[in-house]
């Protein structure tokens, strides 16, 4: 005899999805002390360890914008499984004022992509990495006027979150006065790349497998073991 | 933990069922969703569901004190009153019925709050309220979850989700402004099947088709004419349990999963 769950079908949605664009310096610097490699196997271990996740493997999205020489989008955006990290050169200076507006149209056009295909989606990331201060905009001027208030507006209508870390030589204090009021940037402690891409891997797969009305709380990164710091100014 | 109903008036069947998540059962979290259905009188019935918020501490409670006030407060409305013994709901709107059912279900999560010395946050939850009465239905939300009715036209999902731009944000029962998010649609005719439920299950039962939630068919057709057709309704709230805890369903999502499903009683079926 039939019972209802023999009768009926049911459907089966897209998965919501969960953008992050990794924004990273690739000026000539970051050949220094091994920096780039760092960065690229930390970008490799953040998709391994996402995939590792049933619920992260099938919603999280990456996109990579990288600024040196260029300002570049060196992977648009692609599911995690579909995401295959490029292998990054370090050269030229650092025009990060134009790759943070990049980031951010990236993050609109992807959200409106979204919408067009009824795919639902969670707010997206823009995790900036740094290890020195911008060479296309000096505080004050107008790009910087304008990145800053982009980053400001975006974050206050909750368009996305924006994240920066400075390693090395990086002007930690701009990067504050470039972030969010509410989010202060994380200095890089000793390299400790791994670390950090484990935290946002853990972060993304955390936040992708929230629901309605969860609260994301995520890990700390500070203390004498984690692999950030953060500096009040 | 699950909680199911059946209920059976001389014109409806009305049952349902409520399981929890996997991701609160790893937790040892009991199901923070509610559900409650209530005859009204002959012809009219109450259903209801509720679905605690994770972040809100006491959401579990909250879901379930909202689904008992909505209920209590809309029963009144069909008890006699005053001297003459007159029913009110003989003469109050439906969409009163149903606003007065929401506002006593906010009033109840403050004055649990009050008594705890807690905030009404604690209690956070979504909530959708059914009044069928009637072939007429009437149906007031705040938060996710929906309702697909059947009526003469076919079948419309007459309340749907209220979301966020993001997946993971939605309106909750407690907060101040919440009459804000309360949406109600009223008197929906010639309605023969409804159903509503939590968010857990909305994307297996529903689809999204520019821009707009729809029915999926597959299911609610043969899910309402399984109900017509079955001659021995007690074992049915077990039923819509197994279908929630079939693989299929716990494979679309680890959130706690409530529906509840009502037909029109066919008045000559043996």
């Amino acid at each position: 005899m039939n019972t209802l769950n023999d009768v009926v079908d049911i459907a089966y949605p897209q998965q919501p999805h969960c953008p992050t664009v990794l924004l990273l310096d690739t000026s000539g610097s970051m050949s220094i002390g091994g920096k780039i490699q760092d960065l690229n196997v930390g970008i490799r271990t953040f998709k391994e360890e996402i995939e590792q996740d049933e619920l992260a493997r099938k919603r999280v999205d990456v996109a990579v914008v990288t600024f040196g020489e260029t300002v570049s989008v060196a992977n648009p955006f692609s599911p995690v499984e579909a995401f295959f990290p490029p292998e990054l050169v370090a050269e030229g200076l650092t025009p990060m004022g134009e790759a943070i507006g990049r980031a951010i149209d990236l993050v609109e056009e992807r959200k409106a992509a979204y919408r067009d295909d009824g795919i639902d989606y969670y707010r997206p990331w823009i995790f900036l990495i740094t290890d020195g201060e911008p060479t296309d905009m000096l505080e004050g001027d107008d790009r910087w006027k304008e990145v800053t208030a982009r980053i400001q507006e975006g974050e206050e209508a909750g368009r996305f979150l924006f994240f920066a870390v400075g390693l090395d030589e990086a002007d930690m204090g701009l990067l504050s006065r470039l972030s969010p009021p509410n989010r202060a940037p994380v200095r890089l402690r000793e390299h400790r790349f791994h670390e950090m891409f484990l935290w946002l891997s853990r972060s993304q797969v955390k936040v992708s497998a929230s629901g309605p009305g969860d609260q994301i709380v995520l890990e700390d990164f500070f203390g004498p073991d984690g692999w950030g710091e953060i500096q009040v100014f | 933990m699950e909680t199911n109903k059946t209920l059976r008036t001389a014109s409806k069947i009305i049952c349902g069922a409520s399981v929890a998540g996997t991701g609160h059962r790893k937790q040892g979290v009991p199901c923070q969703d509610a559900l409650g259905a209530e005859i009204l009188s002959d012809d009219a019935v109450v259903m209801a569901v509720a679905d605690g918020f994770g972040s809100a501490a006491r959401g579990g409670d909250g879901a379930r004190i909202a689904v008992a006030a909505a209920i209590r407060a809309v029963k009144e409305f069909f008890e006699p009153s005053g001297g003459d013994g007159d029913i009110p709901a003989w003469y109050v709107k439906n969409r009163e019925i149903v606003k007065a059912g929401i506002y006593a279900a906010h009033a109840a999560l403050c004055a649990r709050a009050g008594e705890k010395g807690r905030s009404p946050r604690e209690y956070a939850c979504t909530l959708i309220l059914v009044l069928w009465s009637g072939s007429s239905c009437t149906a007031g939300q705040i938060g996710d979850g929906g309702v697909v009715v059947r009526t003469a036209d076919g079948l419309a999902c007459i309340s749907s989700p209220q979301k966020g731009e993001y997946v993971n944000v939605t309106f909750s029962l407690s907060a101040p402004e919440y009459v804000r998010h309360l949406r109600i649609v009223e008197n929906i005719p010639r309605t023969s099947a409804c159903a509503l439920f939590t968010d857990g299950v909305e994307r297996s039962l529903l689809e999204k088709q520019e821009r707009r939630w729809k029915p999926h068919g597959p299911f609610f057709s043969p899910a309402f004419i399984y109900l017509d057709t079955l001659s021995d309704t007690t074992g049915c709230g077990d039923e819509i349990a197994s279908f929630l805890k079939s693989k299929r369903m716990q494979n679309q999502s680890d959130d706690d999963m409530t529906l509840v499903m009502g037909v029109a009683a066919k008045r000559s079926l043996i």
